[in-house]
């Protein structure tokens, strides 16, 4: 499956990763300023250092002014009170060079050994003109002087501590700009971090109280939804309960109160068992309740007919559905019960009028036909020409009116699933000489000839020979009517994959294209007057399509060369009897799994599938799983009260083993009409042991087919 | 060989029908009984040698009627058809449970009425 990021994880994917760069950008901000605090405390210091040597230069230059001028005065007066500044800046001149030496900057090494030879120099010459004064030689202090050597050297220490000088405040302008340059750049990068840091709040602001908004929507969507849900709840017109996982009431809407008669402070807390008219025990409820799964997922949650009982003790036919739904801390159910008693009453009416029209009408029609045919016969003596005419037109139609009816009826029964079938094996060939022996008269009246072609070898198939019978009457019965008097039809027998193919053709005028999508359907002619010129009753396709389908095969049709149609029935084939005397039929016989913990119903069961499928009996649950894992198993027939078991919970098992198996309940809980998952629920106490093997054996012809 | 039927129906007129299609066949003697109650009555005298149940009687049905005729040891072997005009799998069944010999369909055919009960009597 593509995963496909939904619009909620998208916000907040951007939301996280907003917020994580918040975190980042502050960071980043820190980091900047504090290597701007570093910056500038370097800078200080530097400039620190730097006016600290510049003042050291000052003070050089001034101790050397102060040599000499102590040094002149001195000359001039030979008063040592002038030679007080050139003593202190004797003392001094090493400390300030020392002092400035012990920065150790290499750049300025050189210049300050210069300097410090000038000082040497100057400090020499100075000495000498002391010397000489103390000496009284005053006049060669005087020339010494006036040669301007002194001077020069003054000159040359100043220059150099100039270019010092000039040095440092050059260096600490450069480191200034420098750190302009670099503040700069901070300032607009932390500007820039600020703004993106701004935005990113407000984009944050902005999903935040998007998020709240939807948030907000969603609340009320899901509140609207709540009270919307809550007025289905108590307004639907079936009863519905919330149950725990024991099957105890935990909510209900008032159709459960009206549907049963009990408050709700009557049932809340009970167990709903004491809604149901039913021989389960409270273990065999909370199995069933375990077998139901979650409604809407793959179809599960299970339906099924109950007999309910009101509070007066009356009980009524009730279709339950159940759902397994996830509670806060345990499963839940949801029950929705209908009351089904005037459909149920409905099915019985309409059951009921169809016996009656069954005995009602054919009473009547007894009589009416058998004076007819008493008259017809001559059991009134003979009679004249035209009343022979008269009576054999009242017969024709008395003959007519009942296929009516029996057409009808089977039709009904077929469509209420109510026809029943005696499914065994039999050979095509005689089924069909028995059809042409019947119907022979019907074609001699007509003018036609019925043919057979059939093969060498026997074809069999499980069928009901009765009903395989109806249905080739009526199609050689249609073929006779529509092919021309003189004609012949022919029933022609083959095999086609893994079904015996029937055709039966005529000579007729071909179907018309617009009937053609609408002739299998009831009361279908290909014009008004064809019933009364065929005596046709419009059903005979219809039913004999639902035969050959209850059968597992199908009725078809295609234009035969030559002009007229051939009608085709496809029934599921099986082996036919082998030349040792044993049959084959034993190999094709389907495996039925029978569930149940009752040895007589299982020896019952066994013998009724004798010679028409092979039976493997379970008394229990690991048992049956025995049998899955040995066989290949066509057909499962459970018991649902199993001791200590449910074979219902069988049924995924089943289904696994082969999907599209068929799935058949025989029980004794008269209340249950359908189960999840399984085909047909039979109930023992009305059903007959020959019914359960012809049900099931449909159901496999079925299936077969299907596959 | 003369072969006595009891046709007990609570139609006069399918009653009439009957033993008029019955008694084509010349070994056929047809008695009528209008229901359970008069057939009983009847049987109580005579044992026929086959009698034909309508199974749907207003009274003692068909099916109560064979099982009298079953608790009555004069009785119990004589081969009983049911005439019925439902003619249901699962009921032709239940006759056949009932210890009947065979079933006929109404509405049936008059003209071969008498050779479809010699056929389930032989």
């Amino acid at each position: 499956m593509k995963f496909r990021p939904s619009k909620v994880w998208l916000r907040r994917g951007a939301t996280i990763a907003t917020l994580a760069l918040v975190p980042l950008i502050l960071v980043g901000v820190f980091l900047a300023m504090h290597a701007e605090f570093r910056a500038v405390a370097q800078l200080r210091d530097v400039s620190e250092r730097t006016d600290a040597k510049r003042d050291l230069f000052a003070d050089i230059l001034i101790a050397h002014a102060d040599v000499e001028t102590g040094v002149r005065g001195f000359i001039i007066t030979a008063d040592d009170r002038y030679l007080e500044p050139y003593n202190i800046a004797l003392l001094r001149r090493e400390s300030l060079f020392s002092a400035i030496e012990d920065q150790g900057e290499p750049e300025i090494h050189a210049a300050l050994a210069r300097l410090r030879k000038l000082s040497d120099a100057k400090l020499a010459n100075a000495a000498l003109n002391v010397s000489d004064v103390r000496a009284g030689r005053i006049r060669q202090a005087r020339e010494r002087v006036a040669t301007g050597n002194g001077k020069a050297l003054m000159d040359e220490i100043r220059r150099e501590l100039a270019d010092l000088d000039a040095h440092e405040a050059a260096k600490l302008a450069q480191l200034t700009e420098r750190s302009s340059a670099s503040r700069a750049m901070l300032e607009r990068s932390v500007t820039a971090m600020l703004i993106g840091l701004a935005l990113l709040l407000a984009m944050v602001t902005m999903i935040v109280n998007r998020s709240f908004r939807m948030r907000s929507e969603a609340m009320d969507r899901a509140e609207r939804l709540s009270d919307r849900q809550k007025a289905l709840f108590a307004g639907t017109v079936d009863g519905v309960m919330l149950l725990d996982g024991r099957g105890r009431i935990l909510r209900m809407n008032p159709s459960v109160s009206r549907i049963f008669g009990y408050s709700e402070e009557e049932l809340l807390g009970q167990h709903n068992m004491v809604l149901l008219e039913t021989p389960y025990s409270m273990e065999q409820s909370m199995a069933w309740l375990q077998s139901v799964g979650v409604a809407g997922k793959h179809g599960a949650g299970r339906r099924q007919e109950f007999t309910g009982k009101r509070s007066d003790g009356t009980t009524f036919d009730t279709e339950v559905a159940i759902s397994m739904i996830h509670g806060e801390t345990e499963k839940n159910y949801v029950a929705a019960i209908r009351d089904i008693s005037d459909r149920k009453r409905a099915e019985r009416m309409k059951t009921e009028f169809v016996s009656t029209v069954s005995h009602e009408l054919r009473t009547p029609l007894t009589s009416i036909g058998g004076s007819l045919g008493l008259l017809e016969g001559g059991a009134a003596g003979p009679l004249e020409e035209k009343a022979k005419r008269l009576v054999e037109i009242a017969k024709s139609n008395c003959d007519r009116l009942i296929r009516l009816i029996n057409d009808i009826l089977d039709i009904e029964k077929i469509e209420s699933g109510k026809m029943e079938f005696d499914l065994r094996r039999m050979q095509v060939g005689p089924l069909i000489g028995r059809t042409v022996s019947s119907m022979n008269g019907f074609a001699d009246q007509h003018g036609v000839t019925l043919t057979t072609v059939l093969p060498p070898w026997p074809q069999c198939v499980v069928g009901d020979p009765d009903k395989l019978e109806q249905l080739l009457t009526n199609l050689v019965s249609n073929a006779v009517k529509h092919t021309p008097k003189g004609g012949e039809v022919e029933i022609f027998s083959t095999h086609d994959g893994g079904h015996v193919r029937i055709e039966v053709r005529d000579r007729g005028q071909g179907i018309p294209t617009e009937f053609r999508s609408r002739i299998f359907g009831k009361f279908a002619m290909a014009d008004a007057s064809d019933s009364r010129l065929k005596g046709g009753t419009g059903l005979g396709l219809a039913i004999a399509r639902e035969i050959a389908r209850r059968h597992g095969g199908d009725v078809g049709f295609d234009d035969r060369q030559g002009g007229g149609t051939v009608f085709h029935v496809d029934i599921p084939s099986v082996s036919a009897e082998r030349t040792d005397g044993r049959t084959d039929l034993d190999q094709d016989l389907p495996s039925v799994l029978h569930i149940d913990d009752d040895d007589d119903t299982l020896a019952v069961v066994a013998s009724a599938f004798e010679g028409k499928a092979h039976v493997m009996t379970a008394h229990t649950l690991a048992e049956a799983r025995e049998v899955l894992n040995k066989s290949d198993v066509a057909a499962a027939i459970l018991d649902i009260g199993l001791a200590y078991e449910n074979g219902l919970d069988m049924i995924a098992e089943l289904r696994k083993h082969r999907e599209a198996m068929p799935i058949l309940t025989f029980t004794a809980y008269d209340d249950m009409r359908t189960a999840e998952g399984v085909d047909r629920v039979l109930i023992k106490s009305r059903t007959s042991v020959s019914d359960l093997v012809d049900t099931t054996l449909l159901l496999v012809g079925e299936r077969r087919r299907a596959a | 060989m003369t072969i006595e039927v009891l046709y007990v129906d609570d139609e006069p007129d399918i009653r009439e029908i009957a033993e008029l299609a019955l008694g084509l066949d010349p070994d056929f003697v047809v008695a009528t009984a209008s229901s359970g109650e008069e057939a009983l009555a009847y049987l109580a005298m005579y044992v026929p040698d086959v009698a034909l149940l309508d199974v749907m009687m207003p009274g003692m049905d068909g099916p109560t009627l064979l099982e009298r005729m079953r608790d009555d040891p004069k009785l119990e072997s004589v081969p009983v058809i049911f005439v019925t005009a439902r003619a249901q799998r699962s009921e032709l069944q239940n006759f056949s449970t009932l210890d009947a010999r065979g079933v006929i369909a109404k509405p049936f055919d008059p003209m071969t009425l008498s050779g479809q009960v010699r056929a389930l009597i032989a």
